[in-house]
């Protein structure tokens, strides 16, 4: 027999969950409300344009749009060989013991302010890089700069999920291959890794989604200047672009409502990257779950 | 390849999985010894009890008022949104437990664009609007970490409670008394990493040279003036910059490592 008697808790906490879903569905609003200004004067051209002149009221999102993706990707790319590495030392070569420590040692970095970063970025690597590096001759603020800053940032998110991914692996796989005469790198690389990359894929992916939206250490390092430019040189991220210049453009309308059109653009950018990613990496943990 | 090299290569592979670790932890310490040694330089009494431009005082205070006020937005909505999820499954709950997930990687600029569009825009609550901001940022995480400590309640404690005929929400009750250590846990990561969030509150609470005077005027805070100071063409300014850089590193610090230790969490991404 069903209990008929009603349950106030569901009703309660069902409520509270549409108070959730209200907060999300007001960033998309509050985003499309914000860029009608530029969406009706410019349209679709606004993300054709190569040309971000504020002054003269021209406003294209290439090269913020540019300077977002080269960024991202210098980080990707230095990131995630360093990650990897990270992942399969903490997963299978540190001392078992003082693993935990050394793997706090890498999440710490993530929990380091962007802007502190950032000032470092400016007081303390700019100059080493300038001092180091003979293609950086026009000054230490550029895109390059940008991609370095963002790789130390995104370095733990990729390796600490690839380490998950990699611990969620049967030891049994290793242990197989060893049995053959595998050396331990030929077992972690042939058939360690193969069995993991689907969460490590989605951690890669999420590091991604994170160097995309970052902001405050990019507008400190990057000069701000947005620009189709080669990477020595001074650029600017759609997020940079916002946090920059937004003092300046808040008495402006149609200035104020360009950079929040970028901001819905970065947003629908993040939404399907970090979709991507989380889709992998819960395949990753329910896998785990399972084996 | 014979044997003599594939040990030599596994030899060295090896060891440059530990150079890879060893690369991506100089920074942390790096950046945290940049910190300390300029930050101790204006790092006195009267930094931490003046305003501005003398100290930081208001910043510290500010900093916590905003925390404050975003706990009372984020916690209620995230913990009982968070209780529906993990104890009403069904396609509903995981859908929403997934776009909590994915709205956890929404770029902290963005949140600011929204708090100012729909508190300062509209009332120029400008110290609210810096709490609604760091909320957005907050919400899916402490519905997640709320999610999986439920989740990670045993189900016997649920049976032995409805077996004693206790109603639904007594044994959730129950079970989020068992959770709660956990669910703290997850509130104070993403109350560490809010604090230092600097972007959202460039549109929203920005900057405050006076006294607190309420959430509808600026308020001031760490992170901000970590942003203002830092930039000025004035060495006094910028010294005092890093102090409040390392009274805000220390509080983060302090929180993630002491979470760790005590409870061997891991940080959430």
């Amino acid at each position: 027999m069903r209990s008929r008697r009603i349950d106030p808790l569901r009703t309660i906490s069902l409520a509270f969950v549409f108070v959730s879903l209200i907060f999300m569905a007001t960033i998309i609003w509050a985003l499309v409300d914000g860029s009608l200004p530029t969406l009706k004067e410019y349209g679709i051209s606004f993300f054709a344009g190569d040309k971000w002149r504020p002054s003269r009221g021209i406003f294209g999102a290439l090269p913020a749009i540019y300077g977002t993706l080269t960024t991202s990707a210098i980080a990707i790319a230095i990131a995630v060989p360093i990650s990897l590495g990270i992942a399969i030392f903490l997963a299978h070569l540190s001392p078992p013991k003082i693993g935990a420590i050394l793997s706090l040692f890498v999440e710490l970095i993530a929990a380091i302010p962007s802007i502190i970063i950032g000032f470092w970025g400016m007081f303390v690597l700019i100059p080493l890089l300038v001092s180091f590096c003979p293609f950086l001759e026009k000054g230490g603020y550029t895109i390059l700069t940008a991609g370095i800053v963002l790789a130390i940032m995104i370095i733990p998110i990729i390796a600490a999920i690839s380490r998950d991914s990699i611990k969620a692996v049967p030891k049994s796989q290793k242990e197989g291959m060893l049995a053959l005469g595998a050396t331990d790198w030929e077992a972690i690389t042939r058939s360690v890794l193969p069995y993991a990359r689907s969460g490590i894929f989605g951690g890669v992916i999420l590091g991604f989604g994170r160097a995309i939206g970052e902001t405050m250490a990019i507008t400190l390092v990057i000069g701000n200047t947005p620009g189709i430019v080669p990477l020595n040189e001074p650029g600017a991220t759609m997020a940079s672009l916002i946090a920059g210049n937004w003092g300046e453009a808040v008495s402006t309308p149609l200035y104020k409502s360009a950079l929040m059109e970028l901001g819905l653009a970065l947003f629908l950018i993040t939404l399907f990257v970090n979709v991507v990613a989380r889709l992998l990496i819960r395949r990753m943990e329910k896998g785990a779950a399972r084996g | 390849m014979n044997l003599r090299t594939r040990r030599a290569k596994d030899k060295v592979m090896k060891s440059l999985t530990l150079v890879a670790f060893l690369v991506a932890i100089v920074p942390l310490f790096y950046v945290i010894g940049t910190v300390i040694s300029k930050g101790l330089v204006a790092l006195n009494w009267q930094a931490l009890g003046e305003l501005p431009p003398l100290g930081f005082r208001n910043a510290i205070i500010g900093t916590f008022i905003i925390l404050a006020v975003t706990w009372l937005i984020a916690l209620p909505v995230g913990i009982m949104s968070g209780v529906y999820i993990a104890e009403y499954r069904g396609i509903f709950a995981r859908a929403m437990s997934f776009l909590a997930d994915v709205m956890s990687g929404v770029p902290s600029i963005i949140a600011g664009i929204v708090s100012y569009v729909v508190v300062v825009a509209t009332t120029r609550a400008f110290g609210l609007a810096g709490s609604v901001a760091l909320s957005i940022l907050m919400l899916p995480v402490v519905i997640r970490s709320t999610e999986e400590a439920l989740k990670s309640v045993p189900n016997s404690l649920r049976e032995a409670s409805t077996a004693l005929g206790a109603p639904k929400w007594r044994t959730t009750a129950i079970a989020l008394n068992t959770a709660k250590g956990s669910i703290a846990t997850g509130v104070l990561l993403s109350s560490a990493r809010v604090m230092g969030e600097t972007a959202p509150l460039i549109m929203t609470a920005g900057y405050s040279q006076w006294e607190f005077m309420g959430m509808d005027c600026r308020v001031n805070s760490l992170a901000y003036v970590v942003y203002e100071f830092l930039r000025y063409p004035d060495k006094e300014r910028i010294a005092l910059g890093w102090s409040a850089a390392l009274i805000l590193i220390i509080i983060i610090l302090a929180i993630n490592i002491g979470v760790r230790i005590l409870t061997r969490r891991k940080y959430e991404y």
